[in-house]
């Protein structure tokens, strides 16, 4: 390693930082560790950058993990075991989306839900392929597209409440879901999104 | 306008292909063509077939029907996929029929008569006008059931010079998790409010 | 490898995947694709890969996916300084204090950003997930030499973001 910084250090410490990153990548001899600790008991500075590198180590060691996402699971399930089971059963029947007999796709439901929070691939019910998680998307854009319907229609409705001195017909079941009245609010808090 | 130049694309997209959740949900219920009995038992639902019955064939039409049923289930997946869905897990019902017309809305003035029909009958079933808005060519109605100190129904009524949207979310509504939505919405048309 | 074996190495393995290329690409939009896509090259591969394997493997294949990726698209890995300077306005911090975890994770996160992904994949593979000299060259393929500049340097330079943090003396 020729970083800039060590070659402008005292040679000891050049030596020293050397076998400390050494150090971190495995044994090194016995007279290098010597040397080092001979050096470490008289540099305040080497010390410090002994226990800064120790810290690194440890920052890094202790980085929590991110889990994988279950839906994202689902897909690799999907597209490798069960596809495989799939074709060896050669089922002569399938469920499909749209098609399913309402029996067929409350079972399917069931079961994916049970090996689902088990975090384990479905082993008994045969999967329709990738279009659980194309379902979900489904789902959520619909749900999506009504509850900002919904939020958006609140919203104006909170604005006309506000706005009820220049005559916007509201009602008092306005306050009971907690509107704020004009007179209860001042100007920073109108202006507030929280 | 509640849809953005976006959102129009977006609703004629989803227009074109028939809901196959809607459909894989009322097989599911082993009832097709027909909402689950369980959800029309819900205190919070209301049926807005009457609304899909006045699309036309120039325009275009999208029914979505999402029953607990799904949406519990895939309560992780959904918010896996858009944390914004949190507020979906508590749900029993998502329904919505949205229709936009090409020339206009057809018989606008019939259309709201029906509004105030289905308000005034929601009203007598103890349902609670939020606020009726109207803005431009626009009028929002939003009906709120409450059960308590709970939300348990939300109808969204909106009659455009160009669309017509019913919405209706039922169950436990959390109304801060909407408002938290609400929020991250460019809403077009809701100025700052003077001092 | 067998099914049965796949299933396994993959419950085994896969949030170590996932997590290092979240952490190479610094994001989590492509990380749960690489990390898949690594998944299903092993389900193709695994008739010539043996259990021992595997983990090294994978990091390879994760290792190779994101660069890949990032050759693709012109992604910016900056620090945020204004994330050090918070850092570094926290309580001052005497000369014996311990080290905080939460700040020292917090810390060497943003410390990895200051690293070209290739140097961010080369030190966590040794640090975080314990590989050897011979298994990193194959995953990255450099000459040990040049790996252990590599990893020296980068050591340093991390060491250095954690000062400049003040997690570290």
């Amino acid at each position: 390693m020729r970083d800039d910084v060590l070659s402008i250090l005292p040679g000891e410490c050049a030596v020293s930082r050397e076998t400390l990153h050494d150090l971190l990548d495995g044994p090194v001899e016995a007279g290098r560790r010597t040397s080092l600790e001979a050096h470490l008991a008289t540099c305040d500075e080497c010390r410090e950058v002994d226990d800064g590198l120790e810290a690194v180590r440890a920052g890094l060691r202790s980085l929590p993990e991110t889990p994988f996402p279950a839906v994202a699971l689902r897909q690799v399930w999907d597209r490798t075991v069960n596809a495989e089971r799939e074709r060896a059963s050669a089922a002569p029947w399938r469920p499909r989306f749209v098609a399913a007999a309402a029996l067929a796709a409350s079972v399917a439901l069931v079961a994916l839900i049970i090996s689902w929070s088990r975090g384990l691939p479905p082993a008994a019910v045969p999967a329709p392929g990738r279009l659980h998680a194309e379902q979900i998307e489904q789902v959520g854009r619909e749900a999506r597209q009504v509850l900002e319907v919904t939020a958006a229609a609140l919203k104006r409705s909170e604005h006309a409440a506000i706005e009820r001195v220049l005559g916007g017909e509201v009602s008092p079941a306005i306050r009971k879901i907690g509107i704020q009245w004009p007179e209860t609010r001042s100007p920073a808090d109108r202006r507030s999104k929280t | 306008m509640i849809a953005t130049s976006g959102r129009r694309a977006r609703i004629r997209a989803s227009a074109r292909r028939v809901i196959g959740v809607a459909i894989a949900a009322m097989l599911a219920t082993g009832v097709a063509g027909a909402v689950d009995p369980e959800i029309a038992k819900l205190a919070g639902y209301v049926d807005g077939s009457s609304f899909a019955e006045l699309s036309d064939p120039e325009g275009s039409r999208v029914e979505i029907s999402l029953p607990g049923k799904i949406l519990k289930p895939f309560c992780g997946a959904l918010t896996n996929h858009d944390a914004d869905l949190e507020v979906a897990c508590g749900l029993e019902w998502i329904g919505a029929v949205i229709l936009e017309f090409e020339e206009g809305t057809p018989n606008v003035e019939r259309v709201r008569a029906m509004v105030e029909k289905t308000e005034k009958s929601l009203e007598a079933k103890g349902w609670e006008r939020l606020a009726v808005v109207q803005e431009k060519d626009e009028i929002v109605r939003v009906l709120m059931l409450m059960s308590g100190e709970k939300v348990q129904g939300l109808v969204v009524l909106v009659v455009g010079a160009d669309e017509i949207v019913f919405a209706n979310i039922a169950g436990d509504i959390d109304m801060d998790q909407l408002g938290a939505l609400a929020d991250k919405m460019d809403i077009p048309g809701l100025e700052e409010i003077p001092d | 490898m067998d099914r049965e074996e796949f299933e396994l190495a993959v419950l085994r393995h896969k949030d170590r995947v996932h997590s290092h290329a979240v952490w190479v690409l610094q994001g989590r939009e492509d990380s749960r694709d690489v990390a898949q896509e690594a998944l299903l090259r092993l389900w193709v591969h695994r008739s010539q890969l043996r259990p021992d394997t595997v983990g090294s493997w994978l990091l390879k294949t994760t290792h190779n996916l994101c660069i890949d990726r990032l050759r693709r698209k012109t992604v910016r890995h900056e620090v945020d300084p204004e994330r050090l300077e918070l850092l570094e306005d926290e309580d001052a911090r005497g000369p014996e204090r311990s080290l905080d975890n939460a700040d020292l994770g917090k810390a060497i996160a943003v410390a990895l950003a200051t690293l070209s992904p290739r140097d961010r994949s080369v030190v966590l593979m040794r640090e975080h997930h314990g590989m050897s000299y011979d298994e990193i060259a194959d995953a990255v393929g450099l000459p040990l030499g040049t790996l252990k500049s590599i990893l020296h340097r980068s050591r340093e330079r991390l060491r250095r973001a954690l000062v400049t943090a003040g997690v570290a003396p």
